[in-house]
């Protein structure tokens, strides 16, 4: 089946269309919440072949459940943003996570950025994942979810199945740990007293 | 207690104050800024982990097809036909009478009718003469054509 306007059904629709036998759904589904699970995946775990590796096992524990969702009662990237978090939360519980590789460190978004623009960008957002790997694991997730997933807390709260409180707690001391842990870096990262 | 000198001067912890929270206001910026940049990175998913995933889904459904084509096809398992007792002859039979009270209630029966049999009550007695009109056992005896003599007393008229 060809959807006229896909970006116009929602996910739990398409998750019944899937379990109906149609494949085009998956497709859909796959390009419209496999980058936000990646994203989180990688953010949480930093390290890129481990992030994709969940990335897949989420989507697969989504085509699963697909026939006994039931729609309305919640939703899918909550549902989903939760399996990412457990399945990174069972990885990290059986490493320690080392310090990512720079060439693991995804592309910058403008391409006509100068080179020494592009650079520094980049050396800012290696900061930034160095500095979010030496979080506990909590203060990570929460902090990912909330500051660059930029999801509201009641969700975070839902997905970690802690109450609101609890994430502004953890939002509020990860932020203020990664300020202390990137004030050390200001002049190697560019950053300069006003 | 400080002997009247004045340990630390209100204008530089002012200003020391001051300075830290406008050092804390800048490093939140920047790290507010640092979060706008990872928001604006655009993840892509590899066209290797599309594959991966893609082909995760066709199985899933391949799957899912199998069981509803097995359970449309399933031929449904015979069960006994209801009232129909399971087990052997005995166990049917027992279930046949009314189970293991009935039995009990039949041996009983049973027994009471042997004993009556070989000693019967006088008022039983006295019914059958009413009936049959004779008064000895060896009567009644004749009545049923049983022959009442001893087998020794028969051995020795034989010889």
């Amino acid at each position: 089946m060809a959807f006229d306007d896909p970006d116009a059904i929602p996910d739990d629709a398409l998750l019944v269309l899937f379990s109906n036998g149609d494949a085009s759904a998956a497709r859909v589904l796959t390009a419209r919440l496999g980058p936000r699970v990646l994203a989180q995946a990688w953010r949480m775990l930093g390290d890129r072949d481990e992030a994709q590796d969940v990335t897949q096992e989420a989507l697969l524990r989504l085509w699963r459940i697909a026939p006994d969702w039931r729609q309305g009662e919640a939703k899918v990237t909550t549902w989903l943003y939760r399996v990412t978090a457990n399945l990174c939360t069972d990885r990290l519980r059986r490493r320690r996570v080392g310090v990512p590789d720079i060439e693991d460190v995804p592309e910058m978004a403008d391409p006509v950025a100068p080179v020494d623009e592009q650079m520094q960008q980049r050396s800012r957002m290696d900061a930034l994942q160095q500095a979010l790997n030496q979080l506990p694991d909590r203060q990570r997730q929460a902090v990912v979810l909330r500051h660059i997933e930029g999801l509201g807390n009641p969700e975070i709260a839902e997905i970690m199945e802690i109450s609101t409180e609890a994430v502004e707690s953890l939002t509020a001391r990860g932020k203020r740990a990664l300020s202390d842990l990137l004030a050390a870096r200001r002049d190697e990262l560019g950053y300069q007293d006003d | 207690m400080n002997w009247g000198i004045k340990m630390t001067d209100d204008k530089n912890v002012d200003g020391l104050a001051h300075q830290q929270a406008g050092r804390r206001q800048q490093a939140e910026a920047e790290l507010e800024s640092l979060f706008a940049q990872a928001r604006d990175v655009p993840a892509e998913l590899p066209a290797a982990l599309t594959a991966r995933i893609l082909a995760d889904a066709d199985a899933v459904l391949a799957v899912q097809a199998n069981d509803r084509l097995n359970a449309r096809h399933r031929v449904p398992v015979a069960s006994p036909a209801p009232g129909l007792a399971r087990g052997g002859f005995w166990a049917q039979l027992l279930k046949s009478i009314g189970g293991a009270p009935a039995l009990a209630g039949l041996a009983v029966a049973t027994m009471a009718g042997v004993w009556v049999g070989i000693v019967p009550p006088a008022g039983l007695q006295s019914g059958l003469q009413t009936v049959m009109g004779t008064t000895g056992t060896e009567e009644i005896f004749d009545i049923y054509f049983v022959d009442s003599s001893d087998v020794f007393e028969f051995a020795q008229t034989e010889g």
